[in-house]
Parts: C-alpha cells; structure tokens; sequence
C-alpha cells in the first residue's frame, strides 16, 4: 500500500513542473556527482533513502510497460534534485565543474549491475535491465537515424539517455560504493559547456 | 579487429582478387565487432548490431543469388504538414521543390518520387514534438497511411535539436506504424521568409535527402566512429565524428585513414550548401534495401520467387 501511494505521488508530481522524457534525464548526472563523498550538493541521507526507495517501487510494479515506467524513473531522479535546483551551490556546479556522460561503457554498466543484484528481487532486477536496455536501444536509433543541427545538440541528445541510466543506477548502488562513484565510472566524459548544457 | 587491420584485410582481399565482391568481409568484420551473446545474460547487451547484421546477410544473400535490382522505383510520398498556428506552414512551391531535388539525387538510385497528398494538420504538441516520445507514436498512428506502399513524410519543428529522424527499412516489418520521415519544417529550400534562428545553414533541402537516404537504409558515414565496419560502405572513409559547416580536404582523423573527411556526402552533418554526392557503394545499397525490404514499392514482380527464396535463406 505505501509503494502504490508513493507511485501515485511519483505520478502525481510528473504532471506538475517540468514534463519527464522516457528514457531521458539529463540530470542523471548530476545525481552521480552529488553522490561522491566531494559532492558540491549535499544531499541528506534520507533524501537518499527516500530516492533508493521510489524507484525500488517503481521497479517492483510489474503494471508498468518500459516506456511508462521509464517516465515514473526519470521524474524520480528530477523529483531528488528538485529542493537544490535554485541553490548557489547547484548553479555553481553547473557553471564550473558539470559533466556529462556522452559515451557509456557497456561492461562498466554490467559490473554495477552486477554489485546491485543482491539488494534487488529478481523481477525488479529484469525490470531494471529492461529500461536500461531500452533507454540505450532508443538512444542508438536516435543517433543511427537522425540529423541534428550541430554536434551539441547530438551530444546533448545522447547524454541525456546516459545520464538517466546512470542517476538510475547510482541511486541503487550501496552508500559505500556510491561515495566513490564518478560519471567517468560509467563511461567517456564531456563538460557540460561544451556540451551546451545551459540548466 | 581494429580499424587498421580492417583496412589491412581490406587491401589483402582486394589485391587476391581484384575483382572481389567483399561484402561477406564486411559481414565478417561487422560478426567480429559485436561480442558473441550467448552466455551473456540478458540485460544490456551493446544496444545495436543484430539488425545491421542482418542487412550485411541480405547483401550478401542478393550478390550470392545475382538478384540485382533493375527499373525505377517510384515511390508515392504523403506529406503530414503539422502546424501549431501559421507557424510551420509550407508552399506548394516548397514542397515541389524538395521533390524535384529528391528526384534529381535519387535518380541514380532507381528511386524516384511522387507526391500523390499533402494534409495539414493543426496540433501544437505533435508540432513541438520529441523524439520516441507518446507524441510521436500519437502523431504517426493517426496520420501515417499504407506505410508498406508510400513515405509518410511529416514536417513539423522537433525538439532537441533534430532537423529530423527517419525509420530504417528493416523496422518497416515490426513497426509499420512508425515508419517514415520527420524534417524540421524550416529544413525545405525556397521558404518564402527566413527561419528565425540565424545562420541557418540547413534550408536548402537536404535534411530529406539525408534522412530519405536512411529510410533507404544508409548510415551517417561517421557510424561506428574510426571502428570496423563503420557505415557498412567501404567507399566512404572512416570518420571519427559528425562534421560540421563545410571543412572540405580534411584529412580523416582516424588512424591509417588516408581519405578526407566525407563532408560532400549526403549522409554526413555538414552545411546543406556543401553536401553534394552519394558515393557508389551507397548508391548500390539503396537499391538492395528498397528492393528488398520495401519490396512492394518495387516493379520488379516477376523476379519475386527469387526473391522469396532469398528471405527464406536468410530469414
């Protein structure tokens, strides 16, 4: 019963402020920063927990297809980051030391699936490699199939599916991995100004 | 295998025989490149290759049966002119214009194309859309029609910095709903006024050749970066990334590549102004995956048994 009201309130929030994207967040990213024992944006650990379990209850309702699931995730890691949004500290991650994943690294993704399986039931953990698979799927036919006006635009596109598999799995690793954790950790890195990230 | 020894294996196979058809080298190379999965568990795999595979199978399958497809292929084209007030509004004049360049690029190819219906549509949030969102599935499964026997092309404003997307021929089967083209609106030559957003370098057409070339079946030439089998043509050089504006004589940056940049070519990201030529590989390869995957567009009826067996063979 507190798993389906949580998910109510999940989906009750996504039809509030900014619209979450299926299988894209670029503030994935930010959640894998923020995570690091430096982190430029404390964030408390029952605002942690509290991430952990959202999506472990989103990914234990097998009512969902992908895609919607996906969403419930996407507006779960925005919904983390949503108190810090405005603050100094946040904004000045974002103008001096933000990065962004542009490539990831298929094996890396794997041995951190590999170290969340333990913690996770078996239907949650199929239902967690579904999305990914999926986010990554529709992100490779996304760039085998479209022209962008610039390569910004392309490795801002790209990174956003990136980032949203890894502020996925960053949430579920366990604290004393996540403290050590970096977005290099996942794959290969671009700043966010060069990637024209401006928010 | 590393992009070198492609390019070495490449060279061995040609000075063997001069005359070789190395396609299934390609299909080799492209086997080579994708760790093996069985044994892996599923999950996620390197999201790609299985479908690209199979379009090297059926290259190889067509030259393996001498299947060469003849005659023009005419393809009907039903344009989806989606609009969110005037905003994203198009001329008669555009859209014959964009044809008629379709038609001059494409002839080569055998491909040619006919407009046979143009609706508008008013719908802000089909017009702002984004790429594999309910918007776009919403869009296309209520506009797009007989998408085995035409192109739906839908012109709108997509977000995230496309100029367009377009389907692949081997996802017509699973997915006909969702076939076709999306271009930016502001991407068709001879617009009456000036896209807002200055410099536009993009509104001489070409963003529908170039995603017309991957509903034919074409890779950016930049696929797979400096990596075996890049876009499966072995007359385009390998290219690290997308080029931008129009830096022609650039040597590729890939190491042992002695080619320039491609940027002339229709499937790179470069200016409008400076794309210019479909190599003869790719020209090859747009009529294989027409004729095969998009078979009833096709006038070739009386070679369907021998195409039949090719499917069964490979599929």
């Amino acid at each position: 019963m507190r798993y389906r009201l949580l998910l109510f309130a999940l989906c009750a929030a996504s039809l509030g402020g900014t619209p979450a994207l299926a299988f894209k967040s670029i503030e994935g990213c930010d959640i894998v920063a923020f995570a690091s024992a430096s982190s430029p944006v404390p964030i408390a650990p029952e605002r942690w927990q509290a991430y952990r379990e959202a999506i472990e209850a989103l990914l234990g309702d097998s009512s969902h297809d992908a895609r919607a699931l996906a969403l419930a995730l996407a507006q779960a890691e925005q919904n983390l980051l949503a108190p810090d949004k405005g603050s100094p500290a946040y904004q000045g991650y974002l103008a001096d030391s933000c990065q962004l994943i542009v490539k990831l690294n298929g094996d890396a993704v794997e041995a951190k699936l590999d170290q969340i399986e333990a913690s996770l039931p078996a239907s949650s953990m199929a239902a967690l490699r579904q999305v990914i698979d999926a986010a990554r799927r529709q992100m490779d036919n996304l760039d085998r199939s479209a022209r962008f006006r610039s390569n910004q635009d392309r490795t801002l596109a790209l990174a956003a599916y990136n980032c949203f598999v890894a502020g996925l799995i960053a949430g579920l690793l366990p604290p004393e991995i996540q403290a050590s954790l970096t977005l290099a950790d996942f794959g290969d890195t671009v700043s966010c100004k060069d990637a024209g990230r401006t928010g | 295998m590393n992009r070198r020894e492609f390019l070495m294996s490449s060279a061995c196979a040609c000075l063997a025989t001069a005359t070789a058809n190395i396609n299934p080298l390609l299909s080799q190379a492209a086997s080579a490149a994708v760790p093996a999965l069985p044994g892996r568990r599923c999950g996620t795999p390197p999201p790609t290759p299985a479908a690209k595979i199979q379009a090297n199978r059926v290259i190889t399958a067509l030259r393996t049966h001498r299947m060469n497809f003849r005659g023009t292929t005419t393809v009907p084209i039903r344009f989806h002119i989606i609009q969110d007030g005037a905003a994203g509004k198009l001329t008669d004049r555009q859209l014959k214009s964009q044809v008629a360049m379709l038609n001059t690029i494409y002839k080569p190819s055998g491909v040619q194309f006919k407009t046979i219906d143009v609706a508008e549509v008013q719908n802000p949030a089909w017009f702002r859309h984004e790429y594999g969102t309910d918007q776009e599935t919403e869009m296309k499964t209520a506009l797009g029609k007989d998408t085995e026997g035409c192109l739906n092309i839908y012109t709108c404003e997509p977000g995230g910095g496309l100029l367009g997307y377009a389907t692949f021929p081997w996802w017509l089967a699973e997915t006909p709903q969702l076939d076709g083209v999306v271009l930016h609106h502001a991407s068709l030559p001879n617009s009456p006024t000036p896209w807002e957003q200055q410099p536009w370098p993009f509104d001489l057409g070409m963003t529908a050749v170039h995603e017309i070339g991957h509903w034919c079946g074409l890779y950016h030439t930049f696929q797979g970066g400096c990596e075996a089998p890049g876009d499966d043509i072995t007359d385009t050089p390998f290219e690290e990334g997308p080029a931008a504006g129009c830096p022609i004589d650039q040597p590729s940056t890939c190491p042992g590549e002695t080619r320039f940049i491609p940027v002339e070519n229709y499937m790179d990201y470069s200016d409008d102004a400076c794309m210019k030529h479909f190599t003869p590989q790719q020209v090859q390869r747009v009529k294989d995956m027409v004729g095969y995957y998009r078979f009833k567009l096709s006038p070739q009826t009386s070679r369907s048994s021998l195409l039949e067996q090719i499917r069964q063979s490979i599929e």
